[in-house]
């Protein structure tokens, strides 16, 4: 695999060991060919590609030990996410990565007005992708579906010290029932949910676009008392976020840590790989590409098409699976 | 900065002149230094970085020993600020020890000093990633020291009656172990705010460590030249390859777990801790996926070093190339494996432990072959005492030592009662600072003749080296019997029971640390008054002793002669000068011994 | 009659090991001696070879080497030997471990409760089936113990060195172990009559420790395991399960406050002696003036204590820290008032006290 290069090494080591003249401007002084450097250069991306995998593996773990220690509860949890949004975003980073693959064509062959277009049009699906995140974040947010403490429902930080009066109290100043089944009728992206107290309610049980599939209430995370709850019109009984007990509403933290953990941290490599494309795109348009040398838009590249594989996974782990 | 290289026929470069042009005076002035893209350069400045730390860890190891010699609190008249400061002083040496010393010490120093040379290249795969690679590592290593100077500070500053002292913003000290266990390093409150810095130096310390071992993957692939097979590569890089390979694959891993922890620490989301819906067992799982494996990055190249030491100062063929070749990378990938030996006592099912257990021995056997090898290269060579060889031989005394006391800890029912104990403590120190440290001393005395073109005291030298061997024994064995006597480890005070094990033990960490300054006074004295070294002081045969001493900017003046790394018959010894030169055609030696 | 110190002569420890006090401490030991000498007859087999081959083949009278070796036949030698004995070990590893891992029926339960710092271990009273709570553990010599673990707040792990028994005790799962204590301890200390003779004997039960660490007073989360036979052991819980009575009177509220005061851990972090710890001493605590983190300040009463000991995060004395787990559900109405009543006995302000705030239960 690397005995092609070796041939010449020998004949480049002259005396000087910087043999300009013979090495042209983007070649470094410790390769012989640019064969070589390209080869390496690809070998390190590779490398890099590696760690990104196992980074993202690790979260993949984490996703499957949470799961394994409470099923039900992701069962329940994920319904709270848009398919359809989800969907939308993974066809968007598709096309993208298409059009890099494109890009990087286009480089190879020295079309450089292609070239431009394409990093141009790879860089708007991340726009685009990184948009319709947004709206789905700004969704979870309003409803204050996500964990820690500076969600104001989290029980665990809401209710003080967790004595019955600090419980009372914060359920008195936030939580009003409200029937979704009539106020959310198309999911989580639409008209915002009608509460009496300002505060945002969730019902798993309705969430999203999977309106027709209603929840039987075996899905409803084990050991929650659903006896005092309402009732939808499907006769199925249904809690709502706040109405559920302290130690399940922690449990449901445990769905939205893992979703924002991975599409958090899968977000930053959007950004990262945006900020590489927008690079790429000014020394294109310096002229700096050429057949000959074109390494950093084909490592980019390949980055962008990790970018798009792990959304690949995810997009099912998160939304998909039932 | 073109140069034109010196006019010397390498080989036989006279003793006692150095060569008028190398890699230290090529360029001058400060920036040449802290912007080098030159990897013995960049090797040298981790060297001093490294060192610093070490410095730092070692002080902190004495501290530790100094409270332990007795049995009550000694370091503070209020008890609770005694094992606070105990607590700290642990957390500390650990995590500046492992995270800052023992990981890059061997590969990053050694490493990046003579990768190149010994493969025959002119620099590494990607010489701007190497200098990102150093000072990332420094950045890191602030963000470890700014925690460990606010703990500092605050302790000098607390102040009794009104409890309270300067706290500098998110880090006034760590007390969590290295091991930053969930959900302890996760709940607030105490003296462990330094957990969000500190976390955040090992995440970047990590990121050095990735980039050191993808450069040195894509070196070793693509940077060979003619004739340099993968069987012709030196041991040396073969185990820089296998820990290359861990540190691409295993590093991230720690990355992510850091990045959860910090999460949890900051917002409170639940993936660790309990009360918050979380699994503390799958943090241990997570770290220890990584840590385990890094273990074998502490291990593995100084596993290389001696491969190299002991042929060379045999004068004989390494016995068994292809096998401890092959061990290396067998190491490495079964090292992936074991990580779940550490949690035998967690909790996790007789089944996973069972299966843990068994893939744990298994690292066994490709250890014992290299052990094996060695001591066959020995059999019938002509040994020569220099002082690396006296670490290599100090060497396999102490890995035979950790590694057997291995088979303790991996079986399952002994490990239960030896788990957590000083029997561990005593164990991972002789694998990973008796083994290492001592591989990495030797290497040092190794490679010091190339490094800076100066010979050392051989005499101190070997002084040095049995001071700290005798010394390390005296620290770490008795540990091996206070802890199957059941003395558990991060303890600050201890039953009465113990004493007499602490107090043997910390009389040799002084003098453990009598030998290190004298091995560092040795080398400050040869860096500036040791004589001049020639070209090759040990008649190794590997490319890095075919080129002068130190070497030129770009390696090599003249295409070095790849060739079996091994076959030194070539080599000649000077016994006025002490320098090997080469005398091509040279008779093997017959069959006899 | 036995001094004290003769009592803490008797240390459990042994020849390297600890001495063995359960079934499977025999099966642990034997192992371990096992691979101790495999161990040192590989560390002499190598360190011989080596210091022999560095004397008998130095350069100076050996200066020509022997040629390249190698012999595939040693190699797959040294292979396969390590290989069997490294297989053999593991076995015999295993088969102890499904030993200690497999409960026999019947076994007696003890519920443990790890926290910073300190240990209650839960028992069933042996009449009536009440719980009784403990800060030491007593054991029926010669009958199976069950231990059902689980924490109020971080990882911790216990340990009983002279039983070769070892758990971690995580927060949000039970752990399980068991132990057949085999040696009884030589003096019963309920059958002693001076606290001194009994803190003596206590002194020479087995040592049980935290090797886990968690924290600041980690190397102090020690206590003692009592071993007796089982009538004995049967007594001892009787007499223990009573701490408002002794010998069928009823004792003075600030003595069962007392009792609970070591017993409930309360030690660990508060001092009755005005040493500042984890948290307040508690002398001259009652009655006296509080001033909290949050800028507010009380009159250390009843309800205060109350309110402290069931919600501790609610109000934090400066410049303490809010480390302290709740009691809620672990200590009862009666028990919180034994405490009050000891915290009295120990403060000079609580005389004092008057005016709105003494409205006390």
């Amino acid at each position: 695999m690397s005995t092609a290069h070796a041939d010449s090494h020998a004949a480049s080591h002259n005396a000087s060991g910087h043999g300009h003249e013979a090495h042209p401007a983007h070649l470094a002084h410790h390769f012989d060919t640019p064969e070589q450097q390209l080869f390496t250069s690809k070998l390190g991306m590779w490398s890099f590609l590696a760690t990104e995998i196992l980074m993202f593996g690790g979260l993949f773990v984490a996703y499957a030990v949470l799961r394994h220690n409470n099923p039900d509860v992701f069962l329940w949890s994920h319904k709270a996410l848009d398919t359809n949004l989800g969907a939308i975003n993974t066809a968007v980073l598709l096309a993208s990565s298409f059009t890099m693959a494109w890009g990087v064509r286009a480089a190879q062959l020295g079309q450089r007005r292609l070239l431009l277009l394409m990093l141009a049009l790879t860089f708007l699906g991340g726009v685009g992708f990184m948009a319709i995140k947004g709206v789905e974040y700004k969704s979870k947010w309003e409803k204050h579906l996500f964990p820690g403490k500076l969600n104001v429902l989290n029980a665990q930080f809401a209710y003080g010290d967790g004595s019955p009066e600090a419980i009372a109290a914060v359920k008195a100043k936030t939580i009003t029932y409200v029937d979704s089944h009539g106020s959310t009728p198309h999911g989580d992206h639409h008209a915002p949910v009608q509460v009496k107290i300002g505060t945002p309610v969730y019902d798993p049980n309705r969430g999203s676009s999977d309106e027709a599939k209603v929840v039987p209430p075996t899905f409803v995370p084990g050991g929650t008392n659903l006896s005092a709850l309402g009732t939808d019109k499907g006769g199925h009984q249904y809690a709502t976020y706040n109405e559920l007990q302290t130690p399940d509403q922690n449990k449901i933290n445990s769905f939205f840590s893992i979703y924002f953990m991975m599409t958090g941290l899968h977000a930053i490599h959007v950004l990262i790989g945006m900020g590489l494309l927008a690079w790429l795109f000014f020394r294109a348009l310096g002229g700096a590409f050429s057949p000959a040398y074109y390494t950093p838009v084909d490592l980019g590249g390949l980055y962008w098409h990790l970018v798009d594989l792990i959304w690949i996974f995810l997009f099912p782990l998160l939304y998909l699976i039932h | 900065m073109s140069t034109i290289a010196p006019d010397i026929r390498v080989p036989s470069q006279p003793s006692g002149e150095a060569p008028k042009h190398h890699y230290l005076n090529h360029t001058k002035g400060v920036l040449s230094w802290l912007l080098t893209l030159d990897h013995k350069r960049i090797g040298l400045m981790y060297m001093v970085a490294v060192l610093a730390a070490f410095l730092i860890g070692g002080i902190f190891a004495v501290l530790l020993r100094l409270e332990l010699f007795h049995p009550d609190p000694t370091f503070n008249s209020d008890p609770t600020k005694a094992w606070d400061l105990y607590n700290h002083f642990f957390t500390l040496h650990g995590a500046v020890m492992v995270f800052m010393f023992i990981i890059p010490a061997v590969p990053a120093i050694l490493g990046n000093f003579v990768l190149p040379i010994m493969l025959g290249a002119k620099d590494v795969a990607f010489p701007r990633l190497n200098l990102a690679s150093f000072w990332v590592y420094v950045l890191g290593g602030l963000f470890l020291l700014y925690v460990l100077f606010g703990g500092v500070l605050y302790i000098a500053t607390y102040d009794e009656i009104t409890g309270t002292g300067i706290r500098l913003p998110g880090g006034f000290g760590l007390d969590t172990g290295w091991t930053f266990y969930t959900p302890y390093s996760t709940s607030a409150g105490g003296t462990q705010s330094g957990v969000i810095a500190a976390t955040m130096g090992v995440f970047i310390l990590g990121f050095s460590s990735i980039l050191t071992g993808l450069n040195f993957i894509a070196t070793i692939h693509m940077l060979r030249p003619k004739g340099m097979t993968w069987f012709r590569l030196p041991l040396f890089l073969w185990a820089l390859y296998s820990t290359s390979l861990i540190q691409v694959l295993a590093t991230p891993v720690l990355a992510i777990t850091l990045l959860l922890l910090l999460a949890e620490r900051i917002l409170r989301i639940g993936i660790f801790d309990p009360s918050i819906g979380g699994d503390p067992v799958l943090y241990q799982h997570f770290f220890w996926f990584y840590s385990h494996p890094a273990v074998y990055i502490m291990v593995l190249p100084a596993l290389g070093v001696i491969s190299e030491l002991i042929t060379t100062f045999s004068r004989r063929h390494i016995f068994g190339y292809h096998f401890i070749a092959i061990s290396s990378v067998a190491i490495a990938l079964l090292g992936f494996l074991v990580w779940g030996h550490h949690m035998f006592t967690s909790g996790q099912s007789a089944l996973t432990n069972a299966i843990f257990s068994l893939i744990t021995f298994s690292v066994a056997i490709p250890s014992a072959v290299k052990v094996f090898n060695w001591v066959a290269t020995l059999w019938g060579g002509s040994i020569h005492l220099r002082t690396p060889m006296i670490y290599a031989l100090c060497f396999i005394g102490l890995f035979v030592i950790g590694g057997l006391t291995g088979l303790h800890l991996g079986t399952l029912s002994t490990d239960i009662h030896l788990h957590d104990t000083y029997f561990v403590v005593a164990h991972f120190h002789y694998v990973m600072v008796g083994s290492s440290l001592f591989a990495f001393l030797g290497g040092m005395y190794y490679w010091f003749p190339k490094m800076f073109g100066k010979m050392y005291s051989e005499r101190w030298g070997i002084v040095g080296a049995i001071i700290t061997y005798v010394g390390f024994n005296l620290t770490f064995f008795v540990q091996f019997i206070a802890g199957a006597q059941g003395m558990p480890r991060r303890y600050a005070s201890y039953p009465d029971g113990y004493t007499i094990y602490h107090q043997i033990s910390t009389v040799g960490a002084l003098v453990v640390s009598v030998g290190l300054f004298m091995i560092l006074f040795n080398w400050l004295h040869g860096l500036i008054k040791g004589k001049p070294a020639p070209a090759n002081p040990w008649g190794g045969n590997t490319l890095e002793w075919q080129t002068s001493s130190p070497p030129p900017h770009d390696n090599f003046a003249t295409t070095p002669e790849v060739g079996d790394p091994y076959d030194m018959h070539e080599w000649e010894e000077d016994k006025r000068t002490g320098a090997w030169t080469k005398v091509p055609g040279k008779a093997a030696p017959a069959h006899a011994h | 009659m036995l001094s004290p110190h003769q009592l803490l002569a008797a240390s459990h420890q042994g020849f390297f090991m600890p001495k063995q006090a359960s079934s499977i401490a025999p099966h642990v030991d034997w192992l371990m001696w096992f691979i101790n000498a495999v161990s040192i007859f590989f560390t002499v087999l190598i360190f011989g070879l080596v210091i022999y081959f560095a004397i008998r083949y130095r350069a100076s009278r050996n200066p020509v080497p022997a040629p390249a070796g190698h012999n595939n036949m040693l190699e797959a030698v040294w292979t396969i030997i390590p290989s069997i004995i490294v297989l053999v070990i593991f076995f015999f590893g295993f088969r102890g471990y499904m030993e200690m891992s497999v409960q026999p029926v019947a076994a007696h339960q003890v519920r443990v409760i790890g926290f910073k710092w300190g240990w209650t271990f839960e028992y069933r009273h042996p009449v009536d089936g009440t719980p009784i709570k403990l800060d030491r553990l007593i054991l029926p010599e010669g009958e199976p113990v069950q231990f059902i673990m689980e924490s109020t707040d971080v990882i911790h792990s216990l340990f009983i060195p002279s039983m070769r028994m070892k758990k971690d005790v995580v927060p949000g799962r039970f752990n399980k172990f068991w132990v057949q204590p085999t040696r009884a301890n030589e003096v019963n200390p309920y059958l002693l009559p001076t606290d001194e003779e009994k803190a003596a004997a206590w002194a020479a039960a087995y040592d049980v420790y935290c090797t886990e660490y968690c924290g600041t007073k980690h190397s102090k989360m020690l206590t003692k395991a009592l071993v007796l036979p089982p009538d004995q052991y049967r007594a001892a819980l009787i007499i223990e399960g009573n701490i408002f009575e002794k010998d069928g009177q009823p004792l003075p509220l600030e003595i069962v406050g007392e009792t609970l005061y070591t017993r409930r851990g309360c030690n660990q972090c508060h001092s009755i002696d005005g040493k500042s710890g984890i948290g307040p001493t508690w002398k001259d605590l009652f009655g006296a003036q509080r001033q909290f983190t949050d800028g507010t300040s009380a009159v250390a009463d009843e309800n205060y204590i109350k309110e402290s000991i069931l919600y501790p995060g609610r109000k934090i004395v400066a410049p303490y820290g809010n480390v302290m787990a709740s009691y809620l559900g672990q200590l009862n109405d009666r028990e919180i008032g034994a405490l009050i009543e000891y915290m009295k006995s120990v403060s000079a302000k609580h005389q004092t006290l008057g005016g709105p705030q003494s409205n006390a239960d």
